[in-house]
């Protein structure tokens, strides 16, 4: 196996020191770093010269020293005499490790001092000691007991040590088993304790561990389905107590899987669920069924509606603030997999298996959610979300009108003359949104409308706490005797969702009850883009009074709104 | 037509195959050091499917002596 480098790659230099004969894992680890893109380096310092290599990693990569530095070591390569020792029965070796662990450490805790590059230290295997490989049946084995206490030293040391990251070369041993990992033909020939595939694991482990801490492509935000997924059946169909979650199987594999959910929220990755479902119904298994791991402050956030998933994993991308390629979508549904991988291909895309038994292990061979030190940032980072989350629902609860009131908005209104007309024009001839009619009109048009006897142009300018928003709303009245019409009302959009233009109609309303006018009519002519005034008509006291036409009774019309004070021009 | 067990040496060794005989051998080939011949034993029992002894290890003193060490285990496409 070998590697050719990657020109345009982000390189990545590793040197691996090691307690035994490192080189034939060089490969496999060159490998699985051009597999994640990077343009790996890799050396190895001289045979067994760990502390020699912390003490001095100049010397032992030639003046050269690599941005990672990797210690693998085994407890019976360091310390082969007091293993032996301690194997035979002499229960004094052990304090002749921990005082070799002692100096080990002291020379990374130096090393990291000094050395800006990423150090990553082994956790040691259980020793294989040839004489020694025999099950104890009934008497506990010295070999294990001696590794359970020579770990649990080490890794009392390297917490100590700010800035260190481990492999843990015992559990990549475990998962393989020690009897398949251990080559003793290569032992005996070329000191070199393993088989090939130890190599694979260690070097997977690493690049996994060297990836993460440069910190590329992490998935950040994990979007669960509920029904099938996070529990067996369908809420909407089998009720609450009808789910599938408990202590019998397939519950226990849903309970094992939302205990793996709740353990990555607590290293700061965001859960969240999509579900098409009943928001109500799902939340009622959060908040009533007993054997739920997952609880409602596990969640960042959630869309339970029948929206595309696609869509509400990207409305959660949004709200979270992160990318679509940092989101992996869980869903037991092939047909929903298929929608999120065709609209949303950044997303990673996980199936339940159809063994749910696997669940669980599935999740864990995805490999994705690992991380190579927590930090408290990760931590808090569910409860800012959360915060912030109820601070927007905040703003929204909070009645609006609450919030119009600190803003201090003053509506100014008054007939249109020569220091108006242009503007007006302008607003008559652009103004989309918030428009009645939509009716264009040239200069002189208005000029005219505003000067003739049976018609009215008002304007209105607006102004709140943080400054003056200009000449922003228009409308154009014909007074007959009996009623008056709105042939024009528009608001330039800068103005709208503050109830301006109930401000303004309230006004205008005013003026015509003043010459004893009690009817207004209006028209509203629907176009592309006037949707935000569609509403405006029937919410202000209109009724339809043929196509297009509504008629509203004056006294029926909403009073200006109390917190906007409405002045006449020129007052 | 090329010889397996050539290629897979070259391959082990990081030379070309034309540079291998038969009587190629730790003596006469610097790059067949320690860890060249442990990443030989690796090459050797997954092409050709076998498990090497420590005595089939160290018979495996030239490229001829694997040849015959593996048609003994059997292996006849060497």
């Amino acid at each position: 196996m070998a590697w050719s480098p990657q020109h345009d790659a982000p390189r990545v230099s590793v040197g691996v020191l090691g307690s035994y004969t490192v080189d034939p894992m060089v490969p496999y680890l060159g490998d699985a770093l051009v597999q994640q893109g990077q343009s790996p380096d890799i050396r190895v310092a001289p045979f067994n010269q760990l502390i020699q290599g912390a003490h001095n990693p100049g010397a032992a990569f030639d003046g050269d020293i690599p941005d990672t530095l990797v210690f693998i070591w085994r407890i019976e390569d360091l310390f082969p005499s007091p293993v032996a020792r301690f194997v035979e029965g002499d229960a004094a070796a052990l304090s002749d490790v921990f005082d070799g662990l002692d100096q080990f450490a002291a020379a990374l805790r130096q090393l990291r001092a000094g050395f800006e590059g990423t150090v990553v230290v082994g956790i040691p295997p259980c020793p294989m000691l040839a004489v020694m490989d025999i099950e104890h049946l009934a008497a506990h084995s010295s070999l294990t007991e001696l590794h359970r206490k020579v770990v649990s030293r080490w890794l009392d040391l390297l917490d100590e040590i700010k800035g260190l990251l481990r492999v843990d070369l015992d559990s990549i041993e475990r998962a393989i088993g020690s009897t398949s990992a251990a080559d003793p033909r290569k032992w005996y020939l070329y000191r070199q304790p393993y088989k090939d595939v130890m190599h694979n694991g260690v070097a997977q482990a690493l690049a996994r561990i060297i990836r993460l801490e440069r910190g590329t492509d992490l998935v950040k935000c994990l979007v669960v389905d509920c029904d099938n997924t996070l529990w067996g059946g369908v809420v909407g169909e089998d009720g609450v107590e009808g789910l599938a979650l408990g202590e019998d199987f397939p519950g226990s594999a849903y309970v094992d899987f939302q205990r793996q959910l709740v353990a990555l929220q607590k290293t700061g990755l965001f859960i969240t669920l999509v579900s098409k479902n009943n928001e109500a119904d799902v939340m009622e298994v959060f908040d009533r069924h007993d054997a739920m791991m997952l609880r409602r402050e596990h969640l960042s956030t959630w869309r339970i509606n029948w929206q595309p998933k696609s869509q509400n994993i990207t409305e959660i991308a949004s709200e979270l603030n992160i990318g679509l390629d940092a989101i992996a979508f869980i869903d037991d549904s092939s047909f929903e997999i298929e929608e999120v991988k065709a609209r949303t291909p950044e997303v990673l895309c996980h199936q339940v298996p159809e063994d749910v038994a696997l669940l669980p292990k599935s999740i864990r061979d995805l490999r994705v959610f690992e991380r190579v030190g927590i930090t408290e940032d990760d931590r808090r980072r569910t409860r800012l979300v959360q915060a912030e989350k109820q601070r927007i629902s905040a703003k929204g609860t909070v009645s609006e009108e609450e919030f119009l009131k600190t803003q201090g908005l003053c509506l100014t209104v008054g007939e249109a003359t020569d220091g108006q007309i242009d503007r007006v024009t302008q607003l008559i001839n652009k103004t989309n949104q918030f428009n009645l009619t939509t009716r264009r009109r040239t200069r002189e048009e208005v000029e005219a409308l505003a000067n003739a006897a049976d018609s009215r142009v008002y304007f209105a300018t607006a102004a709140d706490r943080f400054g003056e928003y200009g000449l922003i709303g228009v409308a154009v009245v014909s007074c007959a005797e009996r009623s008056w019409h709105l042939d024009t009302l528009l608001l330039s959009c800068r103005a709208l969702g503050r109830k301006i233009e109930t401000a303004f109609v309230a006004r205008i309303g005013d003026d015509a009850s003043a010459t004893g006018i009690a009817t207004l009519t209006a028209e509203f002519i629907e176009t592309a883009k006037n949707t935000p005034a569609k509403s405006f008509l029937p919410d202000h006291g209109f009724t339809v009074s043929g196509a297009n036409a509504f008629t509203a009774e004056i006294k029926n019309m909403p009073p200006c709104p109390d917190f906007i004070q409405v002045k006449s021009f020129g007052s | 037509m090329s010889d397996p067990l050539f290629d897979l040496f070259a391959q082990g060794l990081k030379v070309s195959a034309d540079q291998l005989t038969d009587e190629s051998s730790p003596d006469n080939t610097p790059q067949w050091d320690s860890l060249a011949a442990m990443n030989l034993v690796s090459l050797i029992e997954d092409t050709f499917d076998v498990e090497l002894s420590t005595r089939d290890i160290m018979q495996m003193r030239s490229i001829g002596l694997a040849r015959q060490a593996l048609k003994d285990k059997g292996v006849d496409t060497v």
